[in-house]
């Protein structure tokens, strides 16, 4: 009871200063830092210095700046609007085709690009006022988007995923492989919760009487050829072991660059932004992974993960309910605190107590992303909600929530599902072994 | 209406923090370039490199501590603004400054053990265990307490731009 006692004041004290409006990885640092001086010893708050120093110069993190790059370059080359175009024409039979169109441009631009906003933001700018134009429920244009945005951190390469296999040890690129069935699974769940509604209430998405003739469909669909090739690249690569995650990355950021260059897109300024927007998003990843690092390391030299996993096995609890627990608990603090600091804050606590009880570190980790994308998007601070806000002029953040709202469905069946079949992730992982 | 020297020390924090945010883009860049050149001669000249991992390790490192005080500046590390929004309006401003506080104490506190860091790393003289090239540990190592140091600044100069529009009302 100790550990639970541990954990929950760690909580209440990083609510505390969240309150005050700091960083999530500054409150996490200093909890660390007052926790380790009055807990462990004065001598061993040196070690925030000495995690900063490891952490940042640890080669598997060259991978972040390289991943971010590779989505920042290709967000400025319009293939974002190339995407959605190619899916609107190649879907336009489905109920709700913009929609469902929606959700495959998040789907194929999460496969070039490794962050949940930047998804949202490239895909929501253009694809939203195009359904609105074509007298879709804004509700449902705005929450489809969010929604689908968050498949930017399940589809590799994913930025949730570096995060947690640096936390945890676990292989990077098993997790990137592991992430791919899983990722495709949601984005069906997604579409089908679109059809659904759409069949349901028709109203809220007007079918397209246009006629498409098929060499428009296939023009469509080689404007985004570079990106396919890309993305085959980036995953091909690291699926089949030809290259560390890190090469594909470096490749892939390449290969976006070079796009965007043929693009005509790539001018002085636009470089700067991109290289300003990659060093800024790598610095906030690195400084919250040392935050969260610090607070796990005073965490752990009070036994708290240790306690919590003993005491959680001593209940007379069957281990999948364990599991849907520290998934409810995940969503809880989804709703108050960004994806990635509920990952650097949950996942050192309870991964002693999820290898305990037998289970797969590359599944959990699939299992803690898909549920950080419902943090992506649950109110009151989901951050795809404000990013669209943001890209979307004219939207209004009661849109923004009441549509993204039941897309949190499909999100937890996609949990339940993985809970029920482990394989759903960790088939391909099996595959390459 | 801020004094003068304020507005001055915040437009030079300011130009100082787009200089390091520009050099650490660099870095990110020169990044991409050496591991894919490693690329290139791993799999078509059959050549590995075998310093890359270093160098690029050495990068991150100043990658991230010239960016720490920039991405402040811009607001880019997350945070929750939820609870703060919660409260009167009169509470908002004196929040905004308990959490200006609290971030320069955490500034400080990373500052003085990354420059005790740095100053064993310099009387040591030690080169990297374990390195393919004999890279200095204090010539990485020196960036920390710098870019500590510009966290600390930066935080200053926003806290007290806040503290003085707070008068200025």
């Amino acid at each position: 009871m100790e550990a639970f006692a541990g954990f929950a004041i760690f909580v209440i004290a990083l609510l505390a200063f969240l309150a005050t409006g700091i960083p999530v990885a500054v409150a996490t640092g200093l909890i660390g830092v007052i926790g380790t001086y009055l807990f462990v010893s004065p001598y061993a708050v040196s070690q925030i210095a000495i995690i900063a120093f490891s952490t940042t110069s640890y080669f598997i993190l060259t991978v972040v700046p390289l991943f971010i790059l590779m989505g920042e370059a290709l967000a400025v080359t319009g293939i974002g609007r190339d995407l959605f175009r190619a899916a609107q024409l190649w879907l336009q039979r489905f109920p709700g085709s913009l929609a469902v169109g929606t959700i495959f441009a998040c789907t194929g631009f999460s496969a070039v690009c490794g962050s949940s906003p930047v998804t949202a933001a490239t895909i929501g700018a253009m694809a939203v006022p195009e359904m609105v134009h074509h007298g879709y429920d804004r509700r449902l244009a705005l929450g489809v988007t969010a929604a689908g945005g968050t498949l930017g951190i399940l589809i590799p390469p994913s930025i949730a995923m570096i995060l947690y296999g640096v936390i945890t040890e676990t292989s990077i690129g098993d997790l990137f492989i592991a992430g791919i069935l899983p990722g495709i699974m949601i984005a069906a769940l997604l579409s089908l919760t679109v059809v659904l509604l759409v069949l349901a209430r028709p109203h809220i998405a007007p079918r397209q009487r246009k006629t498409i003739i098929w060499p428009e469909r296939f023009r469509a669909l080689g404007a985004v050829f570079p990106v396919l090739v890309l993305s085959f690249l980036v995953l091909g690569s690291i699926y089949f072991g030809v290259a560390t995650p890190t090469e594909a990355g470096a490749v892939g950021a390449a290969g976006a660059l070079a796009i965007a260059a043929f693009a005509k897109k790539l001018t002085p300024a636009v470089i700067a932004t991109i290289l300003g927007n990659t060093a800024r998003t790598t610095a906030m990843f690195l400084l919250l992974l040392i935050g969260g690092l610090f607070s796990a390391f005073m965490l752990t030299r009070l036994g708290v993960p240790q306690g919590m996993a003993n005491a959680l096995i001593g209940l007379d609890l069957p281990p999948w309910l364990i599991v849907i627990l520290i998934n409810l608990l995940l969503m809880v603090l989804g709703m108050f605190m960004d994806p990635m600091s509920v990952l650097v804050i949950i996942v050192p606590v309870f991964f002693p107590a999820i290898l305990a009880m037998g289970y797969d570190p590359v599944w959990f980790g699939v299992l803690v992303t898909i549920n950080i994308e419902i943090a992506a998007i649950s109110p009151p601070v989901g951050f795809n909600l404000f990013v669209l806000k943001s890209v979307v002029p004219d939207a209004n953040l009661s849109e923004v929530i009441s549509g993204s709202l039941l897309f949190i469905v499909p999100l937890a069946a996609g949990i339940l599902l993985l809970i029920l079949f482990p394989q759903i992730a960790l088939f391909l992982p099996g595959l390459v072994k | 209406m801020q004094p003068r020297w304020l507005i001055a020390s915040t437009c030079v924090i300011s130009r100082v923090n787009r200089v390091f945010l520009a050099t650490s883009g660099i870095f990110a860049a020169l990044i991409m370039f050496v591991i894919l050149q490693d690329v290139v001669h791993r799999y078509v000249l059959n050549d590995p490199s075998s310093w890359v991992l270093d160098i690029c390790s050495f990068m991150l490192v100043y990658a991230f501590f010239l960016a720490l005080a920039p991405t402040l500046e811009a607001g880019g590390h997350v945070s929750v603004d939820l609870f703060n929004q919660m409260l009167p309006r009169r509470f908002q401003g004196g929040i905004f400054i308990l959490g200006g506080l609290l971030t320069l104490f955490f500034g400080v506190v990373l500052f003085t053990t990354l420059l005790s860091e740095t100053l064993e790393a310099f009387a040591d003289d030690n080169i990297f265990p374990a390195s393919t090239i004999a890279m200095k540990m204090k010539y990485i190592w020196m960036i920390g307490p710098i870019g500590a140091a510009q966290f600390i600044l930066t935080t200053l100069a926003l806290l007290s731009s806040r503290l003085y529009q707070r008068q200025g009302r």
